[in-house]
């Protein structure tokens, strides 16, 4: 039949809507073709039969060992060595060349094993060696170092050290490692095995942690973690040596938590720097930290600190199993971390307090809570945090409590303020004029005469103009950030108003709603303030205050739904349960006798009562000394 | 969410029976009160919720012999089919109450608050929010309730103080009303005013003990019961017998006719956000509820799936009636269903068991 248009018309339709399954397989790698030097049927039993062939040469190298040895044990036993020696000797000889011709199968069998990581440290030096390489990708991997010494003992001693550039402190090394076991190591030395790296630790490393790695994984952790690995000839263990000594940022002041009074230090992207300043703020000798690598490929630390006279152990547990249960390839930041752990949630709310501030967390620990700091991370997380932690600032506690009270009323009040004033703005002026001052709704009306759009897309337009103002703010480098963003914001709220875009009771708005926002000490509640206000001003534009009362009610809810690491997240008013004197206001310090009741700490008693104790005494007297 | 919606306490309890025997005092209910027994209208809430507590307290001894829910008990003492009934009877009271409030807040936000919008959005837009509110599952619901409880009620006590100058004491003659037997009369009939009190029974595994049910009971429906008595009593205050019978949205009227200054000059608006936020709890708690009885004979795991279409039903039994005044006939007749689910449910079973005890010991003895 010909090929008319009716069948060409009809075979591009069923192209069009009948599925047919891709020839080959798709490859998800750009520029991977079909021909991306694999072998085929053919080569793949050829390399069959001479991987054959190889198992073939190591078998019969086997038996011929079995033999020797057989042989040399019955002379050594019928006491004929002085006749029989010199052969078994040769024969020895021909097995150690044999074996160094056999050594490289053998090797490159273990080399292409599945699990490599998991191996043990074998007592091969060259077998250690090759693994290393494999794993590091050398020789293409410049940053690591291997480095081949010979110990001056009696024998000589064959060892290996392995090291990242960068990560380590190349002085350390010289003189902490290389030095003693080159030039102090003398006399005899162990065989091998256990005494002879107990001999090395205790007699010649002087490095503050040594250690001793039985398998890859183990080596690899040390390495990556900026350790030196040092494998010795004969040995089935290696020894780990601290080294670290990577470039990193000191300890500066908060750069998003300022405060006027209290602590002015930061957490450094240092892990062991970070639990360091916690633990000086905290100098408690119950005071745990315990060290859980997370990532399966990258194994990064992650500190989980905790009183652990406080602290509920439950609450612990269920910290470090979820921490321990992460199965990521890579985590680059507490913030990533902390969507692994938290409790699922639909809303955009963080479930566990994220700060750079070290005495914040020290405080924390001492009321029962869990930190969990993350190796780079500058921020540390808190758990289990509620609703009203995320309104409290560092410095809370270091002012009067009246200050400290008002400015949490501020804070509340801004983030009611933030959420709800542009909806209720549109509610009310479209649909419930009769609840506006007669004034008032005359002022508005005037003021928008001449704005040719609706209210509440000039209030979206100004909430967006508001919001690309203050990501580019952040964005742009330096000091000229915040510049820009407040002339940015001047400039374009005036030049709105005058081409009578806007008009100026929405720029006025929309500053208010923008600066309420900003009042938020926690910048991920300050997130979901201003996602918030986007969702309540569409159900206003839609229902005028039905659809802000929904809006309002779901979110509420919502909040009274959620929980953070099993407390609920609306505790204690919802569910209630014993407030303190440090959810919305702040009671005076020297009445805060119990610690936050819904983390059910193992000592619920923070200070005595009375706490002021000097009260109850009598000052001493001039005369009475 | 499943039949253990967490563990609740009193403030949960008092805040769900708050909230689900509330919503009819922003209706009709009190205008259809003071038709009926005039002057002492007022005193039906409190007559109505005192026979009501009766009942609760009657049911809570039997559920606690038993130390089991409702259903549990119905159960044991009606067999299984006994139980089904049981259980299908109280979900369609539950449902029945949920589309009659859904259909009754929707005409009285066209009335009041959104004359221009289309009824069917209005209505699509609660029983979306009420569905979502139910997907959260009962516990944040409760501690919603009882977190707006505060707001509520100091948003109604603030209207009754504002309308002070409108206040005179000579309306309330004379104060027999229709009479003292017709009052009673009327408060038993009145009854199913309270009827969402059995809820608490119904999700009695997640209280901590009995006798927080009947603290719950006893405080929610109490607070609700004296606004629902101060509402009409200040009603009647204000606007009289004759005027008061003819408004059909008593409380809206009586925030409308707040005047302070010129700067606040009327406010009910403001309380259509207090409308809504009760309308909504109560519409999704009896939608929670009518979902427990009816998953629960059905051995269901779970009650997500139920939503939509629980939902699409509460708005088609909503939408039958042709008009508001249809809408506000249909939901006298509910309350007086609703009265027979107060009383039924506490007598039959409490019945059964007694006789089931009696034949026990017999046997035994």
């Amino acid at each position: 039949m010909e090929d008319n248009s009716l069948f060409k018309i009809g075979r591009l339709l069923r192209r069009l809507f009948v599925y047919r399954p891709p020839a080959e397989p798709s490859r998800f790698v750009l520029g991977e073709g079909f021909d991306d030097g694999r072998e085929d049927g053919a080569k793949t039993e050829d390399g069959l039969q001479s991987a054959g062939g190889e198992l073939e040469a190591l078998i019969r190298f086997g038996r011929r060992l079995e033999i020797t040895i057989v042989k040399t044990k019955a002379a050594l036993e019928a006491g004929e060595w002085a006749d029989k020696g010199g052969v078994l000797a040769a024969e020895c000889a021909a097995l150690e060349e044999q074996w160094t011709a056999l050594r490289p199968i053998l090797l490159s069998y273990d080399t292409y094993a599945d699990n490599m990581a998991e191996r043990p440290v074998s007592t091969s030096l060259e077998e250690n060696r090759k693994i290393i390489e494999v794993l590091y990708s050398l020789p293409a991997n410049k940053d690591v170092v291997l480095r081949h010494i010979t110990l001056g003992t009696e024998p000589p001693l064959k060892a290996t050290l392995v090291f990242l550039e960068g990560l380590t402190n190349g002085n350390f090394i010289t003189l902490g490692i290389l030095q003693p076991l080159m030039l102090l190591a003398g006399g005899r030395r162990q065989t091998g095995g256990e005494g002879l790296l107990k001999q090395i630790s205790e007699e010649l490393l002087p490095g503050t942690q040594v250690k001793q790695a039985g398998t890859f994984r183990e080596v690899q952790s040390g390495v990556n973690s900026g350790d030196t690995v040092i494998f010795f000839d004969g040995a089935s263990e290696a020894l780990l040596v601290e080294t670290k000594g990577w470039e990193h940022r000191g300890v500066g002041r908060p750069m998003t938590e300022q405060s006027i009074r209290g602590s002015q230090a930061a957490f450094s992207e240092n892990l062991r720097v970070n639990t360091g300043l916690v633990r000086s703020m905290l100098r408690a000798t119950d005071l745990v930290t315990e060290l859980i690598p997370i990532g399966a490929r990258t194994r990064m630390n992650c500190a989980v600190m905790y009183l652990e006279s406080v602290a509920s152990p439950k609450l612990v547990a269920e910290v470090k199993r979820r921490i321990s249960k992460v199965d990521s390839d890579y985590l680059n930041d507490s913030g990533h971390l902390e969507q692994f752990i938290e409790d699922r949630f639909v809303l955009p709310l963080p479930q566990s307090l994220s700060t750079e501030r070290p005495d914040r967390v020290a405080a924390h620990l001492a009321e029962g809570r869990v930190a969990i700091i993350v190796e780079g991370s500058p921020f540390a997380l808190v758990a289990p945090a509620l609703f009203f932690t995320f309104f409290h600032s560092g410095e809370d506690f270091s002012l009067q409590p009246a200050a400290a009270n008002f400015l949490r009323f501020l804070r509340l009040f801004g983030t009611l303020l933030s959420t709800v004033l542009p909806g209720l703005y549109i509610a009310l002026t479209y649909f419930h004029q009769e609840a506006l001052p007669t004034e008032l709704a005359l002022a508005i009306a005037a003021a928008r005469e001449e704005v040719p759009f609706p209210a509440w897309f000039e209030i979206f337009m100004m909430e967006v103009s508001f919001e690309l103002i203050r990501e580019a703010g952040v964005r742009i480098p330096g000091v000229l950030g915040s510049t820009i963003g407040i002339v940015g914001a001047i400039i374009l709220g005036q030049a709105a108003v005058a081409a009578r875009i806007v008009s100026p009771i929405i720029v006025i708005l929309v500053a208010i709603t923008g600066l309420a926002s900003s009042i938020i000490p926690e910048f991920r509640m300050a997130f979901f303030a201003r996602l918030s206000r986007f969702g309540l001003l569409l159900a206003s534009v839609a229902m005028g205050l039905v659809g802000l009362a929904s809006g309002l009610l779901v979110m509420t809810v919502a909040l009274c739904s959620m929980k953070s690491f099993g407390v609920p997240y609306m505790v204690p008013i919802a569910p209630r349960t014993v407030a303190g004197l440090d959810v919305v206001t702040r009671g005076a310090v020297w009445r805060r006798e119990r610690r936050p009741d819904p983390l059910n700490p193992l000592d619920p008693s923070r200070q005595a009562q009375p706490s002021r104790v000097w009260e109850q005494e009598q000052p001493e007297r001039e005369g009475e000394r | 969410m499943s039949y253990q919606p967490g563990l609740m306490g009193v403030a949960e309890g008092i805040g769900l029976t708050f909230v689900i025997m509330l919503p009819r005092v922003f209706l009709t209910s009190p205008a259809i009160t003071i038709s009926t027994l005039q002057n002492l209208s007022w005193a039906a809430p409190l007559l109505n919720w005192a026979i009501a507590l009766a009942m609760f307290y009657l049911l809570a001894r039997v559920t606690g012999r038993f130390k089991d829910d409702l259903y549990g008990v119905s159960e044991r003492l009606l067999g299984k089919a006994g139980a089904w009934a049981f259980a299908f009877f109280y979900f369609a009271l539950f449902i029945l109450d949920a589309a009659s409030l859904l259909r009754q807040f929707a005409e009285n936000t066209l009335l009041s608050a959104l004359p221009a919008t289309e009824f069917r959005v209005i209505i699509f837009w609660y029983i979306s929010f009420a569905a979502i509110l139910v997907f959260f599952g009962i516990e944040g619901i409760a501690r919603t309730a009882y977190l707006v409880m505060p707001f509520i009620v100091g948003g109604v006590l603030a209207v009754i103080l504002l309308l002070a100058p409108f206040y005179d004491i000579y309306r309330l003659l004379p104060w027999q009303g229709a009479g003292i037997g017709t009052a009673v009369g009327r408060g038993l009939t009145l009854a199913g005013l309270n009827f969402g009190v059995l809820l608490l029974l119904i999700l009695a595994p997640s209280f901590q003990k009995p006798a927080t049910l009947k603290t719950a009971a006893f405080y929610g429906g109490g607070v609700s019961a004296a606004l629902r008595t101060l509402v009409i009593f200040f009603f009647l205050l204000a606007f009289g017998v004759a005027e008061g019978m003819e408004k059909t949205l008593p409380f809206f009227e009586m925030s409308r006719l707040v005047y302070l200054s010129r700067y606040v000059q009327r406010i009910e608006s403001l309380f259509i956000v207090i409308w809504v936020i009760v309308g909504l709890l109560a519409i999704a708690i009896d939608i929670f509820i009518a979902l427990c009885l009816i998953a629960r004979p059905l051995g269901l795991p779970s009650l997500r799936p139920l939503v939509p279409m629980v939902a699409l039903i509460v708005v088609n039994l909503a939408v039958i009636p042709p008009d508001l005044n249809a809408v506000v006939e249909a939901d006298n007749r509910l309350i007086m269903l609703l009265s027979a689910g107060v009383y039924g449910g506490p007598l039959l079973l409490s019945a059964v068991a007694y006789f089931k005890g009696r034949k026990k010991r017999s046997w035994f003895a």
